[in-house]
């Protein structure tokens, strides 16, 4: 399987044809980590997003437990999953931290080249963005499910 | 005379096993009502097990086990919600029931 085949099966490239995909895979450059490095920290500015090639990131909360603070895993995300997408979403800051929890490889998109090749091949950028609404929109329903879940368990604990 | 007492009497009769039909189906009926409503309350009555896979829980007693025990849990709510995100439209409410 080529470079290329692999980018069109990650979440965020999904739909781009190969000499589109090969505009991305130009800026693509490759990321190793050993297994429980921290990839990122929760309010770290994001100027880079990363697609998972090999191995699982988990994404974590901080959560205060008996007055520590602990790293909580909220997700875990494999290959073909996107990393840090805050990068191309204003404010551009990370809102979890992350780790990898094997070792891991990423590739590597700086934002600020990633626009440009946005704005000389704007149906590149239509694609990419419509997957990223796709993905923001995943993690707001899980978001929001687990909230009014928790609000009620709350609610027929307290009234029941 | 007779036949006119005799008339009453089956009337009431009748009447008496009437209520007593509606009775027993009203009942029958709030019985189902209650049985129905059983699986939302279910996580409460099943104190020490997973409110979601049924696993075993004991109290956890340090941090590692607390932060592992509420892993856990957002693991076993994620995996619902996407199994109910992924069902049909009819039963997508359903994303939100713990």
């Amino acid at each position: 399987m080529t470079a290329i085949e692999k980018l069109t099966e990650a979440e965020l490239f999904a739909g781009l044809s190969d000499e589109q995909a090969r505009t991305l895979a130009g800026l693509a450059s490759r990321r190793n980590a050993a297994a429980g490095e921290t990839l990122f920290r929760l309010g770290d500015p994001a100027d880079e997003f990363y697609v998972v090639r090999r191995g699982r990131v988990e994404l974590t909360f901080p959560l205060v437990v008996m007055g520590e603070t602990k790293d909580t895993r909220f997700q875990s995300l494999e290959a073909g999953r996107t990393v840090a997408w805050s990068a191309l979403v204003p404010p551009y800051r990370l809102t979890l931290s992350a780790r990898a929890s094997t070792e891991v490889e990423l590739l590597a998109f700086e934002r600020s080249r990633v626009l440009q090749v946005f704005e000389r091949h704007p149906v590149v950028g239509h694609v990419v963005m419509s997957n990223l609404s796709r993905v923001v929109a995943a993690r707001l329903h899980e978001v929001v499910a687990l909230w009014v879940r928790e609000v009620q368990r709350n609610v027929s604990q307290t009234y029941r | 005379m007779l036949w006119i007492t005799l008339v009453v009497a089956a009337s009431f009769f009748v009447a008496f096993i009437a209520m007593g039909y509606f009775a027993v189906q009203e009942r029958e009926e709030q019985h189902g009502r209650e049985g129905a409503a059983a699986p939302a309350d279910t996580p409460f009555a099943k104190p020490g097990k997973c409110p979601l896979c049924n696993a075993p829980l004991r109290r956890p007693a340090t941090s590692e086990e607390i932060v592992f025990a509420v892993e856990h849990r957002i693991d076993a709510e994620l995996r619902d919600i996407a199994l109910a995100l992924h069902s049909a439209p009819e039963s997508f409410g359903r994303i939100f029931q713990a």
